[in-house]
């Protein structure tokens, strides 16, 4: 009677040891952190992508780069330039400066302008993937702390069981129900870290080869404007 | 220029977040539990739905005897004139008649009324039966029902009790389970098993023991054909003495399990 009335899970979390219990705690907090994490890449990538695809098809639209990087002024001032745009107005910005100081080798001027690009090119890479890292941590760790709680709740239940002499299988039975609920949360928290992790690296991959694909075609772009202008 | 960006996107998804787990844990308190138990816990208690009819209450107040305007007596003919006494007999006997017929007028009218009272009493008086005749069948339902309930509450009540008993039991046969293994335990530590003794030698031995744990009697129930065998057996029992752990028990459980006490011996090991 009794025991069915507490065999309820929440009841079983409430009535664990402490430490099974601090694990769950652990456990609960890694999964509502991952998630926190989730959702706010999830938001900036899909963000990303749209300003990509938005940007390139201005970029093409046969505007004057001069006028391109006007228009982003007011925005760059605001802070709220995202993604590719910065790349094309680091390496802009470091050209045009360099064709003003009057540089006169070609050469000179094009590889600043690469390096101006790599360096906004590493910046965003790095936003792009940031907090994947505590995603993959979770994704591998969670399980074992969940198995660690779920072992000790295990050893408890059978240390129990040595004083008891006749040991039928409800004496062993709650106390590795309850064990195992740490194990549940373990791979409640991993499971979607792990899927996430993987969606948004691929996702972050492919985000930076565009970035660098974009930031060959504008070096190119730069250098035959350069040459056509010595020539 | 980050910061910018993350505000927004990060207070959203923090309260995602949280708003997600708040949803989860609310399941995992009382969602998918609750449906199993309430069925088991609660036993369906029938309420049964009776129309309860208003009945019209009649018009209740008896219908008052509206007084009649007496009619006036109109004496014309008051003027002592003697003229006119002929013209007064004539009035007089014309108001006579007047008179006579205002009267059977109004005895009929009142006959009529009466009739009618008469009537709305009756009537009254039918309402009256009905609604007691109703009022009456509906305390015999009401009262059916109440012994209805009374009865199921009653069967409910037996149910419960007689799980509760079975859980007793079994929670008393656990523990006199495993008094009677550590009995065993015991004794098999004063027992020296004899040379002669084999494998599928069979003994079986009647403990007589009081609540102390003391034992009092020792008796062989079945004899396993080796009489030194069956002595050493006998012994043990009585080496072993007294066992102070029965002395925790609750009296029922002794007497039901540990008055007499039969111990199975054989070589392998120790066995009820």
């Amino acid at each position: 009677m009794q025991a069915s009335e507490s065999l309820s899970i929440w009841s079983l979390i409430v009535q664990a040891s402490f430490l099974v219990q601090a694990v769950m705690a652990i456990l609960l907090l890694a999964s509502v952190v991952s998630w926190v994490m989730i959702v706010n890449r999830g938001m900036y990538q899909r963000r990303a992508k749209r300003l990509y695809t938005e940007f390139e098809k201005r970029f093409w639209s046969g505007i004057d780069l001069t006028q391109l990087y006007k228009q982003g002024n007011n925005r760059a001032n605001a802070g709220a330039i995202d993604g590719v745009e910065n790349i094309f107005r680091a390496g802009f910005k470091e050209f045009s400066r360099l064709r003003q100081q009057g540089a006169v080798d070609a050469e000179a001027v094009m590889q600043g302008t690469e390096r101006a690009m790599r360096v906004a090119l590493a910046r965003e890479e790095e936003k792009l993937e940031a907090n994947l890292a505590f995603l993959a941590s979770v994704a591998s760790v969670s399980p074992y702390i969940g198995l660690f709680g779920t072992v000790w709740g295990i050893m408890n239940s059978f240390r129990g069981l040595a004083n008891v002499h006749q040991a039928t299988l409800a004496t062993v039975a709650p106390g590795i129900s309850e064990a195992l609920v740490a194990t549940a949360m373990g791979l409640f928290a991993a499971i979607p870290a792990v899927l996430a992790y993987n969606r948004y690296s691929a996702r972050a991959e492919s985000l930076a080869g565009n970035y660098e694909t974009f930031s060959e075609e504008l070096s190119s772009f730069l250098h035959r404007k350069l040459h056509s202008n010595v020539a | 220029m980050r910061t910018a960006l993350a505000k927004p996107g990060l207070m959203v998804s923090i309260s995602v977040s949280v708003i997600f787990h708040g949803i989860l844990i609310y399941l995992v308190a009382l969602g998918w539990e609750e449906t199993k138990q309430s069925e088991v816990r609660n036993p369906p208690r029938v309420v049964q739905a009776t129309i309860v009819e208003l009945t019209q209450k009649a018009p209740t107040q008896a219908t008052k005897l509206k007084e009649e305007p007496k009619p006036k007596k109109i004496d014309l003919t008051k003027k002592k004139r003697e003229a006119e006494l002929a013209e007064k007999k004539r009035q007089a006997q014309i108001a006579e008649k007047k008179r006579q017929k205002e009267l059977e007028e109004k005895k009929k009218r009142e006959a009529k009324k009466k009739a009618e009272e008469k009537r709305k009493q009756e009537e009254l008086a039918k309402a009256e039966a009905l609604k007691r005749q109703k009022a009456l069948e509906e305390e015999l339902e009401r009262v059916e029902q109440e012994r209805l309930q009374q009865q199921l509450q009653e069967e409910i009540e037996a149910a419960e009790a007689a799980e509760r008993a079975l859980i007793a039991e079994q929670q008393a046969e656990a523990t006199a389970q495993s008094y009677v293994a550590l009995i065993s335990q015991r004794i098999e530590q004063f027992w020296s098993r004899p040379p002669s003794a084999r494998t599928g030698m069979r003994c079986e031995l009647l403990i007589q023991l009081v609540p102390t744990g003391r034992v009092v009697n020792v008796s062989i129930a079945s004899s396993s054909g080796n009489s030194a065998f069956d002595r050493s057996a006998e012994q043990a029992v009585l080496k072993a003495e007294q066992f102070r752990e029965l002395q925790q028990l609750e009296p029922e459980v002794f007497e039901r399990y540990f008055r007499e006490l039969r111990i199975v011996f054989n070589p392998q090991d120790l066995r009820l």
